[in-house]
């Protein structure tokens, strides 16, 4: 069951997050939450976007609503309060401003439907998610926005439930291959304790940074590898690791990749997965070529949901079968089909 | 004439008659089954007293239609709430004293076009020298410094600018179609922005034909500004915005 899972691995903030519109995150959320109160823990939700309503703003397609049973803790925007179709007690304003107002703490009297817009920085999210639990929640569940990974950052959520689905891409073999890029960013091992020091200094001192086994680590006087990515590569001469603090783009990867042939590729170092902008093609040239990422801090996947339908009319049939066989041993659940157990690997 | 605002139907002639002109492509070739098909188009989707009052050979089998129908439902005008920018309307003058006065410097604001978009008009509606409707944008403004990066800007060419220029705002157009293209150009955005720890710094904000605060909040953006805003309304969001965040 989806909710064991994130109540098994003592997360204090889960994020869901999805990998496109339409890939079912708010489905895992909705599963997430009816889980929970089966199991009498109450909730905190909030929302990197929105969601909650009936339809959506882009699409114009019906979406699921959010039903909070009692006792739930809710961050929203005001103006998306004002939606809720239930009794809420008001807790807090918090002093984060969105477009559609402050975010309003409140806590759901009678169970009903209520419309989520949160924080709209991480930093606030961080807040938000924490105060939530001050007020009772035994967890603060995070439904993240669009195609926005960032939520799923350790400095944000301890675990993450990832979306995919046949919206991400136009063949099962290109979703499956989106997916695993995904898993392996969000979940990339930490670089060996020396390097870790070298790259926490770097980072402190918000700074590109190279390591070498001998020379071991030194500060770049660049901020940012963004827009002057041959200077970063320029600059590498013997190290092993490049250590960045912000985005690492396909600027960058390519960059890297006009190394000369038989150099060796420097592995990269950064604060989270989330800092990876790189698209799979690229990245994959940048790993068949002896590069490798490390981050600093990274959250497990808990588990993977598929919805193999297209709000287009597609259906990726084989979809749910070859993303449980790809994701092994992370589990992969097909929550339409069957909530309480993942598909057979 | 008084019209009952909890049940507003489209005007034709008369007040509430649900008369409505509508227009669309079918990929049919044109002749009579074009035409019914029309008329059984609409008739499906539950418009009345349907007309096919003009069709066009696009060429190519497909056929463009005019039609009048009436409109039998109605909505409640009284019920409708949509967000708006939380902040006071201030004019030229009184934005640029506000910011003496809240700020006590200029404002950095850079502005783009990302992604492949090329629609630089709504951007240059904004900023601007010589402004939209007789306003002046943003450009004009003495306490902001603002720096226009045009059209097709890679998000993180953005990004990278302003970090050199410390910018204070951002502000992204973006002509945002049904294919979601250009909004992942804005989540991108969003997100490299987190990376580089910059989002808190900032003060984000997109606009477009399509954009609304919701969708802007949906987003990760600070404000969103759709079709018809003028100069003075993202100025004087900003002069506030920015002094009621950074207080």
């Amino acid at each position: 069951m989806l909710f064991h899972l994130v109540a098994k691995s003592q997360a204090s903030t889960v994020a869901v997050v999805g990998l496109a519109k339409n890939a079912g995150k708010t489905v895992a959320f909705n599963c997430l939450i009816a889980q929970a109160t089966a199991a009498q823990l109450p909730l905190g939700l909030t929302s990197l976007g929105y969601d909650g309503e009936a339809v959506d703003r882009l699409t114009h397609l019906a979406k699921p609503r959010i039903q909070a049973p009692a006792g739930t803790i809710i961050a929203t925007a005001r103006a998306a309060l004002e939606r809720a179709e239930t009794s809420l007690e008001l807790l807090r304003i918090m002093p984060f401003n969105t477009a559609l107002g402050p975010i309003v703490l409140a806590r759901v009297v009678e169970p009903g439907n209520v419309e989520l817009a949160g924080p709209s920085t991480l930093a606030d999210l961080v807040q938000v998610a924490d105060v939530m639990r001050e007020y009772g929640a035994a967890i603060s569940l995070i439904d993240g926005a669009l195609n926005r990974v960032g939520s799923a950052a350790a400095r944000v959520s301890q675990a993450t439930i990832l979306a995919t689905g046949a919206s991400v891409a136009a063949s099962p073999e290109q979703v499956v291959a989106r997916t695993l890029h995904a898993v392996a960013l969000l979940t990339a091992p930490p670089p060996p304790p020396v390097v870790q020091a070298a790259a926490q200094a770097a980072f402190a001192a918000e700074r590109v940074g190279y390591w070498h086994p001998q020379r071991g680590g030194w500060i770049s006087s660049q901020p940012t590898a963004l827009g002057q990515p041959q200077q970063t590569v320029a600059e590498l001469g013997e190290a092993t690791h490049l250590m960045v603090p912000g985005a690492v783009t396909n600027n960058l990867v390519q960059a890297l990749l006009q190394l000369p042939a038989g150099a060796p590729m420097p592995t990269l170092v950064v604060p989270a997965g989330t800092h990876v902008f790189a698209t799979p093609a690229v990245w994959q040239r940048y790993l068949q070529r002896g590069g490798a990422l490390q981050a600093l801090e990274s959250a497990p996947v808990l588990a993977v949901t598929v919805n193999p339908a297209h709000p287009a009319g597609t259906y990726q049939a084989e979809l749910g079968a070859m993303l449980a066989q790809a994701l092994y041993p992370i589990p992969v659940y097909d929550l339409f089909y069957d909530d309480q157990r993942p598909l057979a690997h | 004439m008084q019209s009952d605002l909890t049940q507003v139907r489209p005007y034709g002639d008369t007040l509430g008659d649900g008369a409505m002109q509508l227009s669309f492509t079918l990929p049919v070739p044109i002749g009579p089954e074009a035409i019914e098909a029309g008329k059984q188009l609409l008739e499906k989707m539950g418009f009345q007293a349907v007309s096919v009052v003009h069709v066009a050979d696009m060429g190519e089998g497909f056929t463009f239609f005019v039609a009048y129908a009436k409109c039998p439902i109605s909505i409640d005008f009284t019920a409708i709430q949509v967000p708006q920018a939380a902040t006071a309307f201030l004019d030229f003058d009184a934005t640029n004293e506000f910011i003496r006065q809240h700020i006590g410097r200029r404002l950095v604001v850079v502005g783009a076009c990302i992604g492949s978009d090329a629609h630089t008009v709504g951007l240059d509606a904004i900023m601007n020298m010589k402004g939209y409707a007789g306003e002046p944008g943003l450009e004009r403004y003495p306490m902001l410094e603002v720096h226009n990066l045009g059209s097709q800007v890679q998000s993180e060419e953005l990004v990278a600018k302003a970090r050199e220029l410390e910018a204070d705002v951002i502000l992204v157009s973006q002509v945002v179609t049904q294919k979601d293209v250009h909004i992942l150009n804005l989540t991108q955005l969003v997100e490299i922005l987190e990376a580089e720890g910059l989002r808190e710094k900032v003060l984000l904000i997109c606009g477009g034909p399509r954009i609304s605060h919701e969708l802007a909040l949906e987003l990760g953006y600070d404000a969103g500004f759709g079709a018809g805003t003028l100069p003075p309304q993202v100025a004087s969001f900003i002069a506030q915005e920015f002094s009621q965040r950074n207080k």
